[in-house]
């Protein structure tokens, strides 16, 4: 059983399918969780997803409010678009920034802010499995979740190298159960919310404190195949 | 100096390389047009563009260049369309316009990222759209990453970003090229010196005279194949993924880089045996 009393965890984006099933469970470990515009956060932020300075105010407000941010997960959603041929430039280029620069900031500005207050803490992204498995008419989720995949080991590895404690983790997850499937030309299952939740669980605890620049298929094969 | 080739792997293709005005996109562009194709090469820098037309000639090669930013999408129709119009077809394209800004996260601005987010995304999404667009008998599309898009690299937290989507976008687009006939693939480069173990301007600009022979004898101890690469090896591997002897070969990403990526020789410094 996994006890995360004492602990704060941040969830980056309250819109993503697995973003509520993740809140619960931190909760019903023991940690208190501050969300982006979640309702069944212990406190909810709102913020400008494109804004460093706004993402600063957030971990400050979850570091004064609740007392830490200990666990920063990071939800990267997965929607199809057109074809290559028939996507505008300009909506190519929106949809990639909408991921990218989201999960980047996240990611950079959370673990300043930790760094800030000397926490070892978790950083968590659950990205399509998109980021490996390439889909059909999905190229802007294709090639920002493969972005955030490497931008996440290079944090692992900027943060060993600075001994800092933090460790920085993906899980690559497949089709969650409620959301329409990206188009990956083989059959697969969806995954529910709360295997996802489990394994955000897993890489917050303490035995996952020398894991780092990893990522875990929680997908049902498909990265495999 | 050689004679003119007539025919070669690549002969009756036509080719468009983006970035042919220096280094590795200069070297691809003297391949290719040694190997039979016609090959236009763009670019933003005119002088680096008369040089690349100079090497030509020494070699008795002609390759055509147009002046291209990649990152604005109505140059690439412009570009395309010029490519289409004079060649009366496109059957390659060299994605290799690339930039870099390594920096550690607490110093990575937004702009920093949009810069290394236009030209390495956004430019080579372009590229693919037009290439679609006008590949109507099929083609193939080479999308110039980096090591830093397969593996975590200190002060990457944006180049690999940037080079994570180079490699991925070109997977996605094989995906969906199958309808076209199109194959699409990422090439990366190890660490590439034009002079063999002579330091570039550029690596004596940043560490010194001394300093650069060190950093190039660091880079030829931690490469097991015990040497850099020349953009040459780089050149030849495109020209292959060109050519119709790679017709099954789509969605990959093919290192090039004397072993680099076989360990992790770069991050801890191990030694190669030669």
């Amino acid at each position: 059983m996994i006890d995360l009393t004492g602990k704060v965890a941040f969830i980056a984006n309250a819109d993503h399918p697995a973003a509520a099933a993740c809140t619960g469970r931190l909760q019903a470990a023991g940690a208190k969780v501050c969300g982006a515009g979640s309702a069944s956060a212990d406190l909810a932020v709102d913020l400008d997803p494109y804004s460093p300075d706004s993402w600063d105010s957030a971990f400050d407000r979850c570091k004064t409010e609740l007392g830490g941010l200990d666990v920063l997960v990071i939800p990267t959603g997965a929607t199809a678009s057109e074809g290559i041929l028939s996507l505008a430039p300009e909506d190519f280029v929106a949809a990639h920034r909408s991921l990218a620069v989201t999960a980047f900031l996240a990611q950079n500005r959370g673990i300043l802010a930790m760094r800030a207050s000397g926490i070892e803490g978790a950083v968590i992204h659950i990205l399509p499995a998109a980021a490996r498995a390439a889909a059909g008419d999905a190229a802007a989720a294709c090639t920002a979740s493969a972005g955030i995949l490497f931008s996440s080991k290079s944090a692992a590895l900027e943060c060993a190298k600075a001994k800092d404690g933090i460790v920085v983790n993906a899980i690559l997850a497949g089709p969650i159960e409620g959301e329409e499937p990206l188009n990956y030309g083989v059959p697969v299952d969806p995954v529910s919310p709360d295997d996802i939740a489990s394994a955000v669980l897993f890489f917050a605890a303490e035995g996952a404190a020398y894991m780092t620049g990893m990522d875990l298929p929680v997908d049902n094969g498909l990265v495999a195949q | 100096m050689t004679a003119r080739v007539q025919s070669g792997p690549l002969s009756g293709k036509v080719i468009l390389i983006t970035g042919g005005t220096s280094g590795l996109g200069r070297w691809t562009t003297m391949v290719t047009a040694s190997q039979g194709a016609t090959v236009v090469f763009t670019g933003r820098n005119a002088d680096g563009a008369a040089e690349t037309s100079t090497r030509l000639v020494d070699r008795g090669l002609h390759a055509s260049y147009l002046p291209h930013d990649v990152t604005k999408p109505d140059e690439w129709t412009r570009v395309v369309d010029s490519v289409v119009e004079e060649h009366g077809r496109l059957d390659g394209l060299v994605n290799n316009s690339g930039v870099s800004r390594l920096k550690p996260m607490d110093q990575m601005s937004l702009d920093d990222l949009e810069f290394l987010l236009s030209v390495n995304v956004d430019g080579m999404f372009y590229g693919i759209q037009q290439a679609f667009r006008v590949m109507t008998n099929g083609g193939s599309v080479v999308n110039i990453s980096a090591l830093n898009a397969l593996r975590g690299s200190p002060n990457s937290t944006g180049y690999g970003l940037a080079k994570g989507g180079t490699t991925h976008l070109a997977r996605a687009a094989a995906v969906e090229g199958r309808a076209r006939k199109i194959r699409v693939n990422a090439v990366h480069p190890g660490v590439l010196f034009e002079h063999g173990d002579r330091p570039s301007p550029g690596a004596i600009a940043l560490f010194g005279e001394e300093g650069a022979k060190k950093f190039v004898q660091y880079n030829i101890d931690t490469t097991p194949m015990g040497r850099l690469g020349h953009p040459r090896d780089i050149g030849t591997t495109v020209a292959f993924l060109l050519s119709d002897a790679a017709k099954h070969v789509t969605g990959t990403a093919i290192h090039v880089d004397g072993g680099r990526m076989a360990g992790e020789y770069l991050h801890h410094g191990i030694k190669s045996q030669k």
